[in-house]
């Protein structure tokens, strides 16, 4: 099984899209359903012109079964960096690692030193994915989102990259 | 002193670009002078094209003081909002902050909002002590989270569930 990570192109948008209409997605990268193409295609192109953004996909056999999205913070907060990221349940075993750590490799490349990534309460499996590359829980946003008809919690956790005065 | 509360115009933003550029409203704020017009233009732009968002401008006499905004969500987000508030140094500690607050949580009520975020760090006990006053309370604590007054500094991160945190009206 072959397994690589690179930067997003506009030939995967289609496959990014059909991830997207995922009802239950592994990731933190969540829509509104059905997401129609052209959003799909905007949001890329806004990222493709906008230097704070870095997309990422994962292919598995040639295959696009993820994406994840680095995003710079503005202003005074420009040392941070936004994670989130989205992969078909069916390749979470082989594509998450790959591609959380590409994204983390993004940050450091980008001397930023801090990394923030949020997500909703009691999805287990993707805060130790991010617990087991070293972010912590930081904050508990109450009923920030709404998903499978009911509000819940966002938590945000941080992974700091080099520590400063 | 006559305030008056209403929604931001075009013609604000000349104003409220010269308090940005002020700089100890720039420190509390975020945007780091000097902020070109262009740029302040690009940034408060949005709340003038896109209706769904909410800026109110304070004015004194004639004069705009300050201005506070709300960044609707999207996506699963789309009843939350983020808040940003400013004022003009020269108009701080007369209680303009709490009345813009109290303005732009009535229309959060009104457009049927659920919540309100915000960001302010660490050791700016008094907007802390207004938010706290007003219902928000403290949903964490992000290590590093700003860079200003020459260092890093943690950031508070506070909500206002608006049907529930709200002090109860006599």
């Amino acid at each position: 099984m072959e397994v690589k990570t690179r930067c997003m192109a506009k030939k995967d948008l289609e496959d990014i899209n059909k991830i997207q209409n995922l009802r239950y997605p592994f990731g933190n990268d969540l829509h509104i359903i059905p997401r129609p193409y052209e959003r799909t295609v905007k949001d890329y192109e806004d990222q493709a012109k906008d230097e704070h953004g870095f997309p990422l996909v994962v292919e598995v056999n040639g295959n696009v079964v993820g994406y994840s999205i680095i995003y710079i913070w503005r202003f005074r907060s420009r040392h941070i960096g936004s994670i989130s990221l989205s992969i078909d349940q069916k390749h979470v075993k082989h594509a998450a690692k790959p591609l959380l750590q590409a994204a983390i490799d993004v940050g450091k490349r980008l001397n930023l030193v801090k990394l923030f990534t949020e997500i909703l309460d009691k999805s287990d499996e993707l805060q130790r994915l991010f617990e087991d590359f070293g972010f912590e829980v930081e904050t508990r946003r109450r009923k920030a989102a709404f998903f499978g008809r009911k509000f819940i919690d966002c938590i945000g956790m941080g992974l700091v990259l080099k520590e400063v005065e | 002193m006559g305030l008056t509360i209403r929604p931001m115009r075009k013609d604000d933003l000349p104003a409220l670009h010269e308090i940005v550029n002020v700089p100890e409203v720039a420190d509390v704020l975020g945007p780091i002078p000097p902020l070109t017009y262009e740029k302040f233009e690009k940034w408060h732009g949005r709340f003038i094209e896109d209706p769904k968002h909410v800026a109110l401008v304070a004015q004194v006499e004639k004069k705009v003081v300050g201005l506070v905004t709300l960044g609707i969500g999207e996506e699963i987000h789309r009843h939350d909002s983020w808040l940003s508030i400013y004022v003009h140094k020269n108009f701080w500690r007369k209680g303009i902050g709490t009345q813009l607050m109290k303005a732009v949580i009535n229309v959060a009520k009104d457009i049927g909002l659920r919540r309100i975020s915000l960001v302010v760090y660490a050791g700016n006990d008094a907007a802390i002590h207004m938010y706290k006053k007003i219902g928000f309370k403290m949903e964490g604590c992000q290590k590093y989270g700003i860079y200003t007054l020459g260092k890093y500094m943690d950031t508070i991160l506070m909500g206002l569930l608006l049907d529930e945190d709200l002090p109860k009206e006599e």
